[in-house]
């Protein structure tokens, strides 16, 4: 059996900038050395969570994880809880950090730029290495894990380098507003530096006054990475801001009147991107222009039943899609909705019957429901039976399980949800009992 | 619970209006109550909109270093007294 080729890391000429930290630019030699030191200084471990806030260390740590070949967990929030069910899910895992709360009793390490360098290059890695584990939903108690191994990753790498950055080859400062634990945010900001002349941010900037500082604080031309909830937030705040060349947004449909309102406060083009964690990226579109979407070539689509599924060469095996499709005769598609249990808040993928499990598993809840009423903003709603309990302690014991924009609001007591004979809650029932429950309680307060 | 000033009600109407929190009588949230996580539970969505709201309202913008940094925005009463240090008038 002929070996695999071993595929590099980092594929990016020494006195290219990677990055920009603590306001000095770093070259891409620099960034390799720092890489070795800190794989040196790695506790050993088989898993790791990577709580790093910090883009730069993020990178750094993670590529040092990639050197001793330590999976990165892609855990979905930072919560304590979180870390607790993931180090028990995953054997011998280490928690990285800069500087955020631990769940007690695992072992972490603080991540830090190393003072020493050592020289040397970068190992290549086994293609079937098994760079990351990322989960399906918020809740990773019961979420499908899926694990990938480093060719998938470096193949999407190259896709991505090549739809996303088309006629933005030349050298870009590069700013995100995602997290780099959050599969677009890794894909963007951690690997795309890795092959793509980019300089990264070291920041997260939440605010639009941050992030209005930090791309003053980056070298012209720039590439914007953000969502839909935050574009429209920076649209919103009356701020000027400095010019980019593009403007990248994911995670949820991003409709034209803030596509176009972005375009013309930063003069920038936008390029919106649609994927999944499983497999990345896998088409683009201008919504200012179309609605339609162009995948990028290496897919394959397959109309199943009630999905669609998509395959590639580079993928383990094809993927069933959330969405509903309608494919036009270029090629194109459009999106027709969601397949139901999967939502999407503040970019971050949650399941409906999860979120629903969770709930009915406190001990005072008889029966629940955790549901998208469609609402103005965004957010879930749930009914829930719990005679000897409060609502606000129920809202309290999922924060403490789930990212805080999972949490439904409002989340109303009721006597009984309306199942039918069967057991089943048809959502017009369910909908019907919601607003009535909502009318009672606005009319009490 | 320690009474709020008429200027953390001032703000505590506005938050309740911008943020949309159903359950919550301005007049009761403690000053000193958490506002993100535990406490009034607000998330990283309610951020964003508080910013814009704030923004809106008294001209002051908000900054954070990191997403996880709310020292400033702590609570009622540490949000009013940076947004009154920050107001140009």
């Amino acid at each position: 059996m002929t070996p695999s080729r071993l595929l590099p890391i980092l594929q990016r000429p020494d006195d290219a900038i990677i990055a920009w930290h603590g306001g000095r630019r770093v070259e891409v030699g620099t960034f390799r050395q720092q890489v070795l030191a800190l794989a040196d200084q790695l506790p050993p471990a088989r898993h790791v969570l990577n709580l790093c806030a910090d883009r730069y260390l993020f990178l750094l740590s993670f590529c040092a994880c990639l050197v001793r070949g330590q999976i990165t967990l892609m855990a979905p929030n930072r919560l304590p809880a979180t870390q607790s069910d993931l180090a028990a899910r995953y054997p011998e895992t280490v928690v990285l950090h800069d500087g955020q709360t631990l769940a007690p009793g695992l072992v972490a390490q603080s991540i830090s730029v190393p003072d020493r360098r050592l020289a040397g290059v970068l190992p290549e890695l086994e293609p079937e290495a098994i760079a990351v584990v990322c989960f399906t939903s918020g809740s990773t108690g019961q979420s499908t894990a899926t694990p990938k191994p480093w060719r998938t990753l470096a193949i999407s790498n190259t896709i991505n380098r090549d739809g996303i950055l088309e006629h933005f080859e030349n050298h870009h400062s590069l700013l995100a507003t995602v997290p780099p634990q959050h599969m677009y945010g890794m894909e963007t900001s951690i690997l795309l530096p890795l092959l793509a002349d980019v300089a990264i941010h070291p920041g997260h900037p939440l605010f639009p006054a941050d992030v209005r500082q930090a791309l003053e604080q980056s070298p012209p031309p720039r590439i914007l990475v953000s969502t839909p909830p935050h574009l429209r937030a920076l649209n919103a705040s009356g701020l000027s801001f400095p010019p980019c060349d593009l403007i990248v947004s994911a995670t949820a449909p991003l409709d034209r009147e803030t596509a176009l309102a972005a375009s013309q406060a930063f003069s920038a083009q936008v390029r919106e991107v649609y994927g999944c964690s499983e497999v990345g990226c896998i088409a683009r579109r201008n919504p200012v222009h179309t609605t339609a979407w162009r995948p990028f070539e290496v897919f394959r689509f397959d109309q199943r039943e009630d999905s669609v599924a998509i395959d590639a060469d580079h993928l383990s095996q094809p993927v069933p899609l959330q969405d509903r499709f309608e494919f036009l005769d270029d090629g194109r598609f459009e999106l027709r909705g969601r397949v139901a249990d999967l939502v999407n808040i503040a970019g971050k993928r949650g399941s409906l019957s999860e979120l629903t499990a969770l709930l009915q598993s406190h001990p005072e809840v008889v029966d629940a429901a955790v549901f998208d009423p469609e609402s103005a903003d965004g957010r879930l709603a749930a009914l829930v039976v719990a005679p000897g309990c409060q609502a606000r302690a129920l809202s309290d014991f999922m924060r403490a399980k789930v990212d805080p924009v999972f949490v439904p609001r409002p989340l109303l007591k009721v006597e009984a949800l309306p199942r039918a004979g069967s057991g089943k809650l048809p959502r017009a029932s369910l909908i019907e009992a919601f607003t009535r429950a909502r009318a009672a309680r606005n009319k009490k307060a | 619970m320690t009474q709020q000033t008429a200027q953390e009600t001032e703000l505590a109407e506005l938050l309740v209006e911008a943020l949309n929190l159903e359950d919550v009588a301005a007049g009761e949230i403690e000053p000193e109550e958490p506002l993100f996580g535990d406490g009034l539970g607000l998330d990283s969505i309610d951020a964003l909109e508080m910013a814009l709201a704030i923004s809106q309202e008294y001209g002051v913008q908000l900054r954070s270093d990191d997403e996880d940094t709310r020292e400033a925005f702590a609570n009622l009463r540490s949000l009013n007294q940076f947004i009154q240090s920050h107001k140009s008038d």
